[in-house]
């Protein structure tokens, strides 16, 4: 709600972490942190402020790949996205799924999407991709060509054998 | 197709639900229930694919669930009718050229059966009253292969 300045708050929480702040509209707040500061800052806002992880978006730009975390209040209705940039050409940043359970899936998911590596993840295999996708091959990056990769055709599956009764 | 006499009355039918976005299995849970109600024909949602008379598919085929689909489809017991509900089913609406979709499930099916019964009902999703005309209909041509063979 209007009656609690979460601009200032945050300032004097977060200090000198914030890299820039912005509120955009009533109850939306856009804060951006370096990639090594992200870990402290989720920490202060998770568990000193009250907020709760909605979720994680990641978007491929020409500086590298920029993740924002979205949190939301109940009580105040406001939301803070934090966001933070991998940048190129090597694509890691500090996990934040290492503080708070909330973030362990969806960074999972933008790791094996865009391949971004969370240094501190504890946990750090593939969620929703397809045993047999192949390593290197990042599907939501602008530079996958959208059907086919030199070498590697998604259709080519083999059919199970004819008499096979077993279950999965 | 050995014994098709067995699929004209009371038809049970097992969900094969390959990754939809759920308005699909949404309507076909409206057709189950007392407004449109197919379950006074006989037409029983099964909890194993052994029980099955028919599958129901929705949703696009994508790359992991491609070997399950057509496990499911070498154990439902034979005659068995496809029912690819849905514009994904059919296929693959606007998720076509994805990079993990695999086909429509008529080329998944073939890879295993060379002649399969397979009826669409196209919609997004398609209105229970879709579905129904595309079940009175696949009993029609079902009823006619029958008069062909004898």
């Amino acid at each position: 709600m209007a009656d609690k300045n979460w601009v200032e708050i945050l300032r004097e929480k977060l200090g000198d972490m914030i890299k820039d702040i912005a509120q955009p509209r009533e109850r939306r707040i856009y804060v951006i942190v370096d990639r090594n500061d992200v870990q402290e800052a989720a920490r202060i806002i998770f568990y000193d402020l009250g907020f709760r992880l909605c979720t994680a978006s990641g978007i491929d730009t020409k500086d590298g790949v920029e993740i924002i975390y979205h949190f939301y209040q109940d009580h105040d209705r406001m939301m803070v996205n934090l966001k933070t940039l991998a940048p190129r050409p090597d694509l890691v940043t500090k996990s934040v799924g290492a503080v708070f359970k909330a973030a362990e899936w969806i960074e999972r998911e933008i790791a094996e999407l865009f391949g971004v590596t969370f240094e501190g993840h504890p946990d750090p295999r593939r969620l929703l991709m397809a045993d047999d996708w192949p390593e290197g091959v990042y599907p939501l990056r602008c530079d996958y060509p959208q059907k086919q990769v030199e070498g590697f055709n998604p259709q080519d599956i083999e059919p199970p054998d004819e008499d096979a009764t077993h279950l999965w | 197709m050995p014994g098709l006499n067995s699929l004209k009355k009371s038809i049970w039918v097992y969900h094969v639900a390959c990754s939809p976005c759920n308005n699909c299995d949404i309507e076909i849970l409206d057709l189950l229930t007392p407004r449109f109600d197919a379950e006074r024909f006989g037409i029983v949602l099964v909890g194993s694919v052994r029980h099955a008379d028919a599958l129901l598919v929705t949703g696009s085929v994508n790359r992991q669930i491609k070997p399950r689909l057509q496990q499911l489809y070498l154990q439902a017991p034979k005659p068995c009718v496809v029912f690819a509900i849905g514009s994904c089913a059919i296929n693959g609406n606007f998720f076509r050229k994805s990079y993990n979709i695999v086909g429509p499930v008529e080329r998944v099916i073939k890879e295993v059966d060379p002649n399969p019964i397979i009826v669409y009902v196209p919609g997004c999703p398609p209105k229970p009253e879709a579905m129904i005309s595309g079940v009175v209909k696949a009993i029609g041509y079902l009823d006619n292969l029958k008069k062909a063979k004898a």
